[in-house]
């Protein structure tokens, strides 16, 4: 009779005219919107330009000539620019051009002082600063190293993956340039390219590396893309030099201490679009809400005749209320679904490289929309009507304060109450999306999820006790 | 007479400050077509909804198939068919499904799920019209699915609260010839309303309800000899003088004459050939009348006779 029910749900849910429009169209039309209205400055596959001040205590020349590779103008590569640097350059640059094969630069870098860094950062002019100082310690790679346990973790695939197709590169690069242009990359890897002299010759270079830290003053797309280049840098540079040292190619203890902290100097707006996105597929996920409102009204003897239909059958209401609820788990984690796949394909949203956790985050927050929905359906004795136009201005409102409709609210929410934005379940399932584009690690997704299980769990049960009555004193 | 299928003693349920149901007591037997007839407000569904478990009531026992009634009693709800008085079916599910959903709730095996959707489907005559939605369905068709949903698990006992209410006269002739039709086939049913042509037509039995109370229980007969009108005679005429009313009254078995808008009545109780008499008498005082009636006593009469006002407001 379960299975019979689940069917029978999923149908309804569906085939309602609700459901079409609210969680698969509005979302799609909105989103073509934005994509209209803003996301103009990530074609391209989202990546631009981005305006970076260097603050150089401390020369060093290989970030130099990595930086400028990076950057706008091609021509800067000289002789105070060291030749591994440009091999770094280039393997990153290659990684970073889309299918189109045009070239653009990563970075914009102005070479100034720390005063006119600060100032441009706070006028927006650059997106960050990244201050170049002598090394403090052998072993640190960058001033502040966050402590991030990424072993064994497929968080890292995209630095683990870089790092390994970086190896390559510098193996092949320090081979020299002939080898790197008619030997093919088994041959060079297996040994013959890298001579030990070489490495030891290398480690003097990696001994001046300097320790780099990136100061922004807000997250976006460009910051993150920022700190990936440098955390790639440290990496690529750990790498290299933890093989000098004769380490095998596990290159996971290296890229744990290749996290470049990103101080933020204030809480300032996040990027439109991306934030936009992330927040419309929360809303989608919450929509659940409207959807599952019907589990317990039509369970209910007293809240509809479909419920005292069901009451008087001989299908347990615990049967009945089970298959409605995972039937809305069902149907709401396909709309949700639907929401992602039309971002990530056809908008081409950046979800840094994590697909399979956004879906993953997508669901559990649907499950979560879900189960507050059935809550509020359990509870007062309001008509379906009025209970969907709350669920919906509920929807709306924490759609809204997380950032839906203008970006600027969820920072000042953040300034002011950041409880808001910590409780604000829309707001919680943006941010699992925001820390999967920027974290190197899952950590702080992770915190997220759990919040939404836990969420999911205090409204099943609480609309399960309201929803344990079984005769009633009035219909 | 067979074993009794409902049993409900001195059922009390009060809404707040209401007493909807007032010490109700009933014995519904099975074969039985048990007709609950009161104006709206009487408490009909209300007793219904208590002896389905639906409602917590305040004093009283019920017993269904001989067993206590509970919420969980789910092997009395498996032989209970409920037809409720508002029409609840899906929206989005064609008539087919509509059916199916809820019988599934009941016949778990699929092949005769579909062979009891299909017969119930037959039964209620919506065979041209499986795959519409109910939204295109008329009022008439929509109560038939309505009923289909209810009845299609094969269940002993039907309930239905007022299926005919915005009824077409060819849909309810339908729905009443089915319902004694599942009679027939050996289901007991319980068929509340507020229409007495309908319980005189299909009821074996009927129980008068009003402000909660039963006023009166038996066949229709029993009914109507509870009261002491057994015909009233009605003559379109101008205002007869007093001497003709009084000539009237001397009749053996009028005990009532009464002119009102037109009309002469003449009530009578018991007595032969009281239209010849009547008749008689008129043409010998040699009064000018139009179309004479006469009418045998309906429930209402014998609602009117018992609470002093009529069963259903006029409409
Ligand atoms: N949920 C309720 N709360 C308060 N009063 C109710 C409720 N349901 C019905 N009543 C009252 O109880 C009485 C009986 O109602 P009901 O059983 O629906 O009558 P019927 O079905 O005979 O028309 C009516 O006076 C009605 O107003
Ligand atoms: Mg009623």
């Amino acid at each position: 009779m379960f299975f019979h029910n689940l069917k029978y749900e999923i149908i309804l849910n569906l085939r309602a005219k609700e459901v079409i429009i609210w969680m698969l169209l509005f979302p799609i039309a909105l989103s073509v919107l934005y994509k209209a209205a803003f996301g103009n400055v990530y074609e391209n596959g989202g990546i631009t330009t981005v305006p970076v001040a260097v603050v150089e205590h401390e020369p060093d020349e290989m970030f130099r000539s990595m930086i400028n590779y990076m950057g706008e103008s091609e021509s800067t590569v000289d002789g105070t620019e060291s030749n591994l640097g440009r091999w770094l350059a280039k393997t990153m640059q290659e990684k970073n051009q889309q299918e189109d094969g045009e070239r653009k630069p990563l970075f914009h870098a102005i070479y100034c002082n720390e005063e006119d860094a600060y100032r441009m950062l706070e006028d927006g002019d650059v997106k960050g600063i990244i201050f170049v100082d002598a090394p403090e310690g052998a072993a640190a790679l960058s001033g502040d190293t966050q402590d991030a346990d990424t072993s064994g973790d497929a968080s890292d695939t995209v630095t683990a993956e870089w790092g390994a197709e970086a190896i390559k590169h510098f193996r092949e690069a320090w081979g020299g340039d002939a080898v790197y242009e008619n030997a093919d990359a088994e041959e060079i890897l297996s040994g013959e390219g890298l001579t030990l002299q070489d490495m030891t010759s290398f480690q003097d270079m990696l001994d001046k590396k300097s320790s780099l830290t990136l100061k922004i003053k807000s997250n976006g797309m460009e910051q993150s893309s920022i700190k990936r280049f440098l955390e790639m840098y440290s990496a690529l540079t750990g790498i290299t030099a933890h093989l000098a040292d004769g380490g095998d190619t596990d290159s996971s203890s290296v890229m744990d201490a290749a996290v470049i902290a990103d101080e933020k100097l204030t809480e300032g707006n996040t990027d439109p679009f991306v934030t936009y996105m992330y927040n419309m597929i929360a809303m989608v996920a919450l929509f659940g809400m409207t959807v599952a409102l019907h589990v317990a009204l039509f369970s209910e003897a007293n809240l509809s005749d479909y419920g005292a239909r069901r009451s008087c059958s001989s299908t347990p209401k615990l049967t009945t209320i089970m298959a409605g609820l995972c039937g809305c788990f069902l149907s709401q984690i396909l709309c949700v679904a639907v929401c992602i796949t039309f971002q990530a394909f056809v908008l081409k949203v950046d979800f840094g490289g994590r697909l399979p956790f956004v879906y993953l985050g997508g669901a559990l927050g649907a499950v979560m929309g879900v189960s507050m929905g059935f809550f509020v359906g359990a509870i007062g004795r309001l008509k379906y009507e009025a209970k969907i136009g709350i669920s919906m201005a509920v929807v709306m409102g924490l759609s809204f304060m997380s950032g839906l409709m203008f970006s600027g609210i969820k920072a000042s929410i953040e300034m002011s109450a950041p409880i808001i934005n910590d409780l604000n379940p829309v707001a919680i399932v943006a941010d699992s999306f925001y820390y999967l584009s920027v974290d190197p690690d899952l950590t702080r997704y992770w915190g997220k999820m759990v919040c939404v299980l836990l969420y999911t769990v205090v409204f099943i049960l609480l609309g399960f006790l309201l929803t344990r009555r079984r005769k009633y004193e009035s219909l | 007479m067979g074993d009794t299928v409902v049993k409900i003693e001195n059922l009390v349920k009060k809404y707040k400050e209401l007493t909807a149901v007032d010490h109700l007591s009933l014995e519904i037997r099975k074969g039985e077509v048990f007709g609950l007839l009161g104006p709206n407000g009487s408490g009909k569904t209300t007793t219904i909804s208590c002896l389905l478990s639906l409602l917590a009531f305040d004093e009283g026992t019920i017993e269904l198939f001989g067993k206590t009634m509970t919420p969980t009693s789910y092997d009395i709800k498996a032989r209970i068919g409920i037809i409720p008085q508002n029409v609840a079916v899906f929206d989005e599910l064609n008539v087919y499904e509509n059916i199916d959903c809820f019988c599934g709730l009941y016949i778990t095996d699929k092949a005769k799920r579909r062979q009891y959707v299909d017969e119930a489907i037959a039964f209620v005559g919506l065979q041209d019209f499986t795959k519409f939605k109910p939204k295109k369905l008329s009022g008439g068709l929509l109560r038939r699915l309505n009923i289909a949903c209810g009845i299609a698990h094969k269940p002993e006992l039907i309930i239905l609260d007022e299926p005919t209410v915005a009824v077409d006269p060819q849909s309810r002739n339908k729905i009443l010839e089915g319902i004694e039709e599942l009679n027939k086939n050996g289901a007991t049913v319980i068929y509340t309303t507020h229409y007495m042509e309908e319980v005189e037509q299909i009821c074996s039995k009927i129980a008068i309800m009003d402000h909660g109370k039963k006023i009166a229980e038996g066949t229709s007969g029993e009914l109507k000899r509870m009261i002491k009108n057994t015909e009233t005679v009605t003559i379109e005429m101008d205002e007869p003088d007093q001497a003709l009313v009084e000539t009237l009254n001397r009749l053996e078995s009028v005990y009532e004459v009464k002119w009102e808008a037109g009309k002469l009545k003449i009530y009578l109780a018991g007595g032969e050939h009281n239209l010849l008499d009547i008749m008689d008498l008129l043409r010998t005082s040699g009064v000018r009348f139009g179309q004479v009636t006469s009418e045998l006593p309906t429930l209402n009469d014998v609602f009117l006779t018992i609470t002093g006002k009529e069963l259903r407001d006029k409409d």
